[in-house]
């Protein structure tokens, strides 16, 4: 048995004010596998997350990164496997350039100073940033500071990527762009996002989180087609997708892919 | 790098070229030395000295000015506000020294104190175009890796590199915050009701900055931060750096034997 890349078990968070905002999830994530999270707006998406990452620490329940526990502030050896995007990108690039930002998870990961230098460029041209190497993050624009941030976690290849809200500021060009980048990666990665045809196009499988359970896990088009589901935990089909059923989102999503 | 900090940074003079690590060693060296150079004001024949000595320091801060192709009237801007203090605090020397006075009108006006106010305003200026000088050549996080190098502790390294970083950011959420005021209908005025607001706004300005450092450390964690701030920057040393050292030390050396000959 090869043990999933990502596993919870009953998880259990409290906010020091006393919110509660997990309440007992357990989940896994298989190697490779992309997966989506879905929610309405304080579901707990972001703070499932920052428990998985091993930033915040769940009062209950444990987080293991391939088997391995991950610590909070501990070890660097299960999070350096963990790429993880923040919602708010203007405090996830606090370097002085964009090229220090970018370098920041590689160098202090010990990869070979030599290396460092190929692995920035490459991240930058992965995300269409090649340009912006010298450049301050606050006079980035939003879109072009999420494409760093990306950038940031892709220069250090985790075996694990999480994005929180991956799409809120990127044109449709760049959305496409990401999910063509998502779609191409062999990675185990962790969607959260409000952006239904992001999930659909990216993730095999998605869960639902509202109040701090998961209250629904299974393939995408099932759960994104399923409209009495979706409304019952405030959350809409965009637009287009409006009225389709879980085989018409399968077909859609199989043109979709082969016209990428 | 930062459009108003980093203006000049990029252009090509030998100042531009020298490595930032002696460069800033070379420009310590002068600070120290025009620092330690002390007027001997009160034992007069030497009170030209004195002057030149000054005056000489500030000719050479100029001279690198002009060496580093940076534009004088920027050099000037970024000295105004640190002139103009300088000036109110020099201001009242003539009045208050009491020997070698004249008479201007009812003004008792003490020729010393006239010649410690200039000795140290010259002096003064030339520290600071000189410090212009060795921060403009060189891109502001380039200077602070040299100073990591240099061995300066890591934390007061790090606590500028945040400071280049995000006290644009502050500025500009303090502009936000004060337009979304005015969005909703305040008006700045004196009176009780605007002064609480304005001191909520301020409030709110401090806890988002305490927010925003924890966030700051969660993402700097979540890439394996561990205390030190890791750099990739490569400084190559040149026969020319080593000359510019080599310079600032003899300069130095010259003002400091000076008052001896
Ligand atoms: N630092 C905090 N202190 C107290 N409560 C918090 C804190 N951060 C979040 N919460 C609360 O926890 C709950 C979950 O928040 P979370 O940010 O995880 O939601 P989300 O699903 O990411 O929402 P969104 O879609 O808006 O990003 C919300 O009710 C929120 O108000
Ligand atoms: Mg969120």
């Amino acid at each position: 048995m090869t043990e999933a890349a990502l596993a919870a078990r009953d998880i259990e968070f409290t906010f020091s004010d006393g919110r509660q905002a997990i309440r007992g999830v357990s989940l896994e994530i298989a190697r490779g596998e992309p997966a989506g999270l879905i929610g309405p707006n304080g579901a707990g998406k972001t703070t499932l997350i920052h428990v998985l990452a091993g930033l915040l620490k769940p009062q209950r329940g444990t987080v293991e990164v391939f088997g391995e526990p991950i610590g909070v502030d501990g070890d660097a050896g299960a999070r350096r496997r963990i790429g993880l995007v923040f919602q708010q990108t203007e405090d996830q690039l606090f370097s002085p350039t964009v090229f220090d930002d970018v370098a920041f998870g590689p160098l202090n990961y010990g990869f070979p100073r030599g290396e460092v230098h190929e692995r920035v460029r490459d991240a930058l041209r992965r995300v269409g940033l090649e340009q912006a190497e010298d450049r301050v993050p606050h006079h980035l624009s939003s879109g072009e500071r999420r494409r760093a941030a990306i950038a940031t976690v892709l220069s250090f290849d985790p075996e694990i990527l999480i994005l929180d809200e991956p799409t809120s500021d990127l044109d449709p060009r760049g959305r496409r762009d990401l999910a063509r980048l998502l779609g191409s990666m062999s990675q185990a990665r962790f969607v959260a996002a409000h952006d239904l045809e992001l999930i659909l196009l990216t993730c095999r499988r998605v869960l639902l989180i509202d109040e701090g359970k998961i209250r629904a896990d299974g393939p995408a088009a099932e759960i994104i087609g399923d409209h009495r589901l979706l409304e019952a935990h405030g959350l809409e089909a965009p637009f287009g997708l409006r009225g389709l059923g879980a085989r018409a989102l399968e077909d859609l999503i199989a043109r979709e892919r082969s016209d990428g | 790098m930062h459009p108003e900090i980093d203006r000049f940074a990029h252009l090509d003079s030998w100042l531009h070229r020298l490595d930032p690590r002696w460069k800033l060693a070379a420009a310590l060296v002068l600070v120290i030395a025009i620092t330690l150079d002390r007027p001997s004001i009160r034992t007069d024949p030497r009170a030209s000295r004195d002057l030149s000595a000054a005056a000489a320091c500030l000719a050479l801060s100029v001279g690198l000015l002009l060496g580093s192709s940076i534009p004088v009237g920027y050099a000037l801007r970024k000295l105004a506000p640190a002139a103009g203090f300088l000036l109110l605090m020099v201001v009242f020397f003539p009045l208050v020294y009491e020997s070698d006075t004249i008479r201007i009108g009812f003004l008792r006006i003490s020729l010393t104190g006239l010649l410690v106010a200039a000795v140290i305003l010259i002096k003064a200026l030339a520290i600071l175009l000189l410090v212009v000088v060795a921060l403009g050549t060189t891109r502001f996080d380039r200077t602070m890796k040299a100073l990591h190098r240099l061995r300066v502790p890591e934390p007061l390294v790090q606590i500028a590199m945040f400071a280049y970083r995000y006290l644009f950011v502050v500025f500009d959420q303090n502009r936000r915050m004060r337009q979304a005021m005015r969005a909703r209908g305040f008006r700045p005025r004196t009176g009780l009701r605007s002064l609480r607001a304005l001191s909520r706004g301020v409030g709110s300005l401090v806890v988002g900055s305490l927010e925003r450092t924890r966030r700051i450390r969660d993402a700097m964690v979540a890439r394996g931060y561990r205390g030190e701030y890791p750099s990739l920057a490569v400084f190559r040393t040149t026969p020319a750096d080593v000359a510019a050292l080599a310079g600032a030390v003899i300069l130095s050396t010259v003002l400091l034997l000076w008052r001896f000959l």
